[in-house]
């Protein structure tokens, strides 16, 4: 019996190719969608479960005033393991970017090292290939890396022993270790480790621990099902009694990340690499969801369209005896079967499009199921869920027809399956009209946020990153500031868009005279020059000052913040951490500029002089129409007075559009979606409209004999489909309004919801729906009505 | 005379074959006359009729209608000829199923965007016409065959064409209905229109002014009655 029905199917399919064809195609499309972010939800799920003791992995990360972050201090992991049982192990990692080279090959490159300690192979599951995890980082001087670097450096020959130094100390170190590459769904990914004990913050009981605050990570083993909320309370309590901090002190917030929660729920200052994010995944799993649900509706509209030609059949079938039950699963294998074709078709897009997928999204989807087991579980679950509902609903259509009534010929396609035809077209658009409403404002929000004015100039901006060691970096200035097609030069601490610096400052007025944490940003002299910011009240540095750390330049957010009067700026007190017997003075406000991303409103920052910026920036404006010309100039200067260090430069622009990297990730992926919802939608409109134009044919060739013209014919028979069209995006409107302006609160600035996007967004799916419906309406327009006339 | 064929011929082209429909054919049609063309089942003759109703083309050849000379025509143009100087009537009515008999008959009214009210009127006089006034909130599946001709009839004449074209209107009539229809054709014939019968039933001969034989897509014969 199932055989007679593969064959009814397949003969079905045969007899209506341009049916079969776009439920196939439709259905091909919505399938590789949800394959594709399925995996890819899969992928973002899975970020560190490869840790045997994932679930008991946690991050040690603190909160203070300005901002929440992600590190700790050096030596918190080990005073916790001395004081509470339940830290069974920890590990702490601290990247640098450093320049590494092989001094017998004299191959040399840009790497993030990790100082390590050597209980990380214990935590954090990397696996050794060679080399003996109890010992490789226990040692100073001692270097693990994965096989692709040790081929860089060595190629075939044998790593360990064989030594490579780091030029920012020119320390060598021994490869003691090659181990395999941590997992691409990672919230870390480490190629070389050094060990912790080279880096003097890091060693035990070294004076700058608590002190030094940087990017450092300490990661806790604690027992299973630990209530870990309440312990960081634990914690954090032993640490305000540890450093004895009285209660007006501010309370040490301690923070335990759950190492599994890290990459989409984690969005903290001084991230170890940028993190996904759970409204992505939310976002994109909807979108693939409801684009599969358009394509199971095409099937269902064209199927049950198609009712008065499969009428017969089942009237027949019902008269030699079929039960109701056998044509319901009769037609539910025909769902099946073309579903199944649809992901044969799905794989050959799939295969096609996961590696651009892979490049656009930065994720490394696998597809194949020998490498990925569960890739054959979303392929069988897909295609029956696909199968089933795409078939449940016309298969109790199709098998409720009444033989005595098919078979005398006086079938009529019914008016409630007309009607819910009808609302499935209505939803179908809706659906298509939120997707396109939400590409339109992300893009709108992007380019917003591209082109918004950040309060300085970063057009034409060379950054340099400067040596640790750069001795000579006013001398470097100088000689750069004297290049033709130069503006001007300066010097500082952190590239603005990106700041991440805090400390404590006092200042007068302060609530209960009490120091607060808040950023803090050095820039030289000619900071205001290069990088056109400006200053509303007082002056910036002067050049001949001799002031540091005892002058300070707040910016308008600050003043507001203290509560200061605009006349009383200059001349308030200010101090670094709690106030000193002489504290510095203001001397001058700059007007706001956007020192962190656009996600966050400008808050409260403090300007200061360094004597030097060892291992800072240097920016370059220039005035050039050749930055080729100028960047091999800057080079060649930097070559002549730091001949033994590394020249690294980027363009400002490029730094900054850079942070909006996860924005136009989300907008690529949804301006692709968008358009796939629209053309599965219009694929069905399409196969709906030939059906439609079909069962019109009379209507049409009457009115045309009647002498309607190719226009009122074809106005007639879109009207009826643009209306439905239409009537979908008028629906989803507050839906699409709901969930976009939803999206936009999350940016501090954002580029507000305009109502033209409905108009843009209906315009365009309405012309869409009219072109695709007018080729069956212009060739049912100028097709001959007598021959229409006669057939019937 | 209200139409002309000079040397009009059609032919279609399928596949690498081409199709001979209607040879060369010269004929004229004129007002007041009830025309019958007659012929067995593929000869032709509704060809003839559709080259005449400008819903399709001559290959070769000039057509004239009501003066017009429909190769120059955009198909605009044709449509409006249609809509305003011929009136259609079919063997199977087609008239719309889900309209009622009165709307059915206002539709070529409406293409002319006349206002419903005006439309409303004259398609009462019409259904008044053909004795249908009393039906007109039918559908048309609540009426005989006849009644539908004679609905079918009424739209055709809603719009007062100066050509009536009938492709087989009494084919699917009984007897009894066959005479009041092709009386009525013959009535509007007489009141100066000029009315084409395209049909292979020889029952109809004593209604027509004039007989064209359609054989082969030959026009072979024509018979002129005017005047007996």
């Amino acid at each position: 019996m199932i055989k007679s029905y593969l064959l009814v199917a397949l003969r079905s399919i045969k007899r209506n190719k341009l049916h079969a064809s776009i439920n196939i195609i439709g259905l091909a499309i919505g399938m590789t969608c949800c394959i594709l972010i399925t995996l890819f939800v899969q992928f973002e799920l899975g970020y560190d479960k490869q840790n045997k003791d994932a679930d008991r992995i946690y991050r040690l990360a603190i909160d203070l005033e300005a901002n929440n972050w992600a590190i700790s201090a050096f030596p918190i992991g080990s005073l916790l393991q001395d004081n509470f049982p339940e830290v069974e192990k920890f590990t702490r990692i601290k990247p640098i970017d450093v320049f590494v080279q092989n001094s017998v090959n004299e191959v040399i490159n840009k790497e993030k090292v990790f100082y390590a300690d050597s209980s990380v192979f214990d935590v954090l599951d990397i696996e050794l290939i060679k080399g003996d995890p109890n010992n490789a980082l226990a040692e100073m001087n001692s270097l693990v890396l994965t096989e692709d670097r040790a081929r860089t450096y060595f190629g075939d020959e044998d790593p360990i022993g064989k030594t490579l130094t780091m030029l920012n100390d020119k320390r060598e170190y021994k490869v003691t270790g090659v181990f395999k590459p941590l997992p691409s769904n990672s919230h870390v990914h480490i190629n070389m480790m050094v060990s912790s004990d080279n880096f003097a913050p890091m060693k035990p009981g070294a004076e700058q621990g608590w002190s030094y605050l940087t990017n450092h990570y300490t990661y806790l083993v604690l027992p299973k099902d630990i209530d870990y909320t309440a312990f960081e309370k634990k914690i954090s309590e032993f640490m305000d009694k540890h450093e004895e901090r009285t209660a007006d002190q501010p309370k040490n917030i301690l923070k335990l990340q759950p190492l599994t929660s890290i990459h989409l729920h984690s969005n903290r200052g001084l991230e170890v690499e940028a993190n996904g994010n759970m409204n992505t995944v939310y976002i994109l799993s909807a979108i693939a969801f409801f684009i599969l649900i358009i394509a199971c509706i095409n099937f269902m509209n064209l199927t049950t369209a198609q009712s008065l030609k499969r009428a017969r059949e089942v009237g027949i079938r019902k008269v030699v005896g079929s039960r109701k039950s056998q044509l319901v699963f009769q037609f539910l294998s025909e769902s099946v079967v073309i579903s199944f074709i649809a992901l044969i078709l799905s794989i050959v897009f799939l295969i096609l499009i996961v590696p651009l997928f892979n490049e656009v999204s930065g994720k490394q989807i696998v597809i194949n199921p020998l490498q990925n087991g569960y890739v054959s579980v979303v392929f069988i679950a897909i295609t029956f869920f696909v199968g089933v509902v795409a078939g449940t609903y016309p298969a109790f259509f199709l098998s409720a027809f009444k033989p005595t009534q098919v078979l005398k010929g006086n079938f009529v396609s019914n008016l409630k399956g007309q009607l819910l035809r009808k609302g499935l077209v209505v939803f179908q658009f809706a659906i298509a009209f939120v997707i396109m409403v939400g590409t339109y404002v992300i893009y709108s929000q992007l380019d917003y946020m591209l082109n918004k004015n950040m309060g300085f100039d970063r057009e034409q901006t060379l950054v340099i990153q400067m040596p640790r060691d750069s001795v000579g970096d006013v001398a470097l200035k100088n000689e750069i500031a004297r290049l033709t097609g130069v503006e001007a030069v300066t010097r500082f601490m952190e590239v603005p868009g990106k700041m991440v610096r805090t400390t404590t400052i006092w200042y007068e007025d302060a609530k209960d005279n009490k120091a607060e944490n808040m950023y803090i940003f050095s820039g030289d002299v000619d900071l205001l020059k290069t990088m056109g910011m400006k200053m509303k009240i007082g002056n910036y540095f002067a050049p001949d000052t001799k002031q540091f750390y005892k002058e300070f330049v707040v910016n308008e957010a600050a003043v507001k913040h203290f509560g200061w009067k605009a006349d009383e700026v200059v001349g308030k007190l200010m101090d670094f951490g709690e106030r000193g017997q002489e504290p510095g003075k203001v001397i001058g406000v700059v007007e706001d500029f956007h020192f962190k991303h656009l996600h966050e409103k400008i808050g409260p920052l403090v300007l200061y002089l360094e004597p030097a910026y060892e291992g800072q920036f240097m920016a370059v404006k220039v005035n050039s129409s050749n930055m080729k010309e100028m960047v091999a100039a800057v080079e060649s200067t930097w070559k002549s007075i730091l001949p033994e260090k590394e020249f690294e430069y980027q363009f400002l622009d490029e730094t900054f559009d850079k942070l909006f990297d996860e924005e136009k990730r989300l907008g690529q992926l949804f301006g692709v979606f968008s358009g796939l919802a629209i053309f599965i939608s219009c694929l069905g409109l399409f196969g709906l409209a030939s059906f439609t134009m079909e069962q019109n044919r009379k209507s049409v060739a009457v009115r045309k004999v009647m002498g309607a013209s190719v226009s009122n014919i074809m106005v007639m028979m879109s009207k009826d489909f643009l209306k439905l069209v239409l009537m979908g995006m008028i629906l989803a409107g507050p839906l699409a309004y709901y969930a976009m302006n939803r999206w936009l609160q999350k940016f501090a600035y954002n580029v507000g919801f305009t109502w033209m996007v409905f108009i843009y967004a209906t315009a365009a799916g309405v012309l869409v729906a009219f072109v695709t419906v007018s080729y069956h309406s212009l060739k049912s327009a100028t097709s001959n009505p007598v021959d229409s006339l006669k057939d019937q | 005379m209200i139409a002309k064929l000079e040397n009009v011929s059609k032919e279609y082209q399928v596949g690498d074959q081409t199709i001979v429909a209607l040879e060369k054919t010269t004929f004229t049609l004129n007002e007041g006359e009830l025309t019958l063309i007659i012929g067995p089942s593929g000869s032709g003759k509704t060809t003839l009729l559709s080259l005449i109703g400008c819903v399709i083309y001559p290959s070769t050849g000039t057509l004239w209608v009501d003066g017009q000379e429909i190769n120059s025509l955009s198909h605009n143009q044709k449509a409006a000829l249609r809509l305003n100087s011929i009136g259609f009537v079919f063997q199977n009515f087609n008239l719309l199923s889900p309209l009622t008999a009165e709307d059915n008959v206002m539709m070529p009214l409406l293409l002319q965007k006349v206002s419903r009210s005006e439309a409303k009127q004259r398609t009462q006089t019409a259904l008044e016409m053909v004795g249908m006034h009393d039906r007109n909130k039918s559908l048309p599946k609540q009426l005989s065959g006849g009644q539908q001709q004679r609905i079918a009839i009424a739209r055709a004449l809603v719009t007062n064409p100066k050509i009536v074209l009938c492709d087989e209107p009494t084919a699917a009539l009984d007897s009894k209905s066959l005479v009041v229809v092709m009386e009525e054709l013959r009535q509007l014939a007489d009141q100066g229109k000029s009315v084409v019968v395209v049909t292979h039933d020889p029952r109809l001969k004593p209604y027509a002014h004039r007989i064209v034989e359609v054989n082969n897509g030959m026009v072979q014969e024509v018979k002129d009655f005017t005047g007996h």
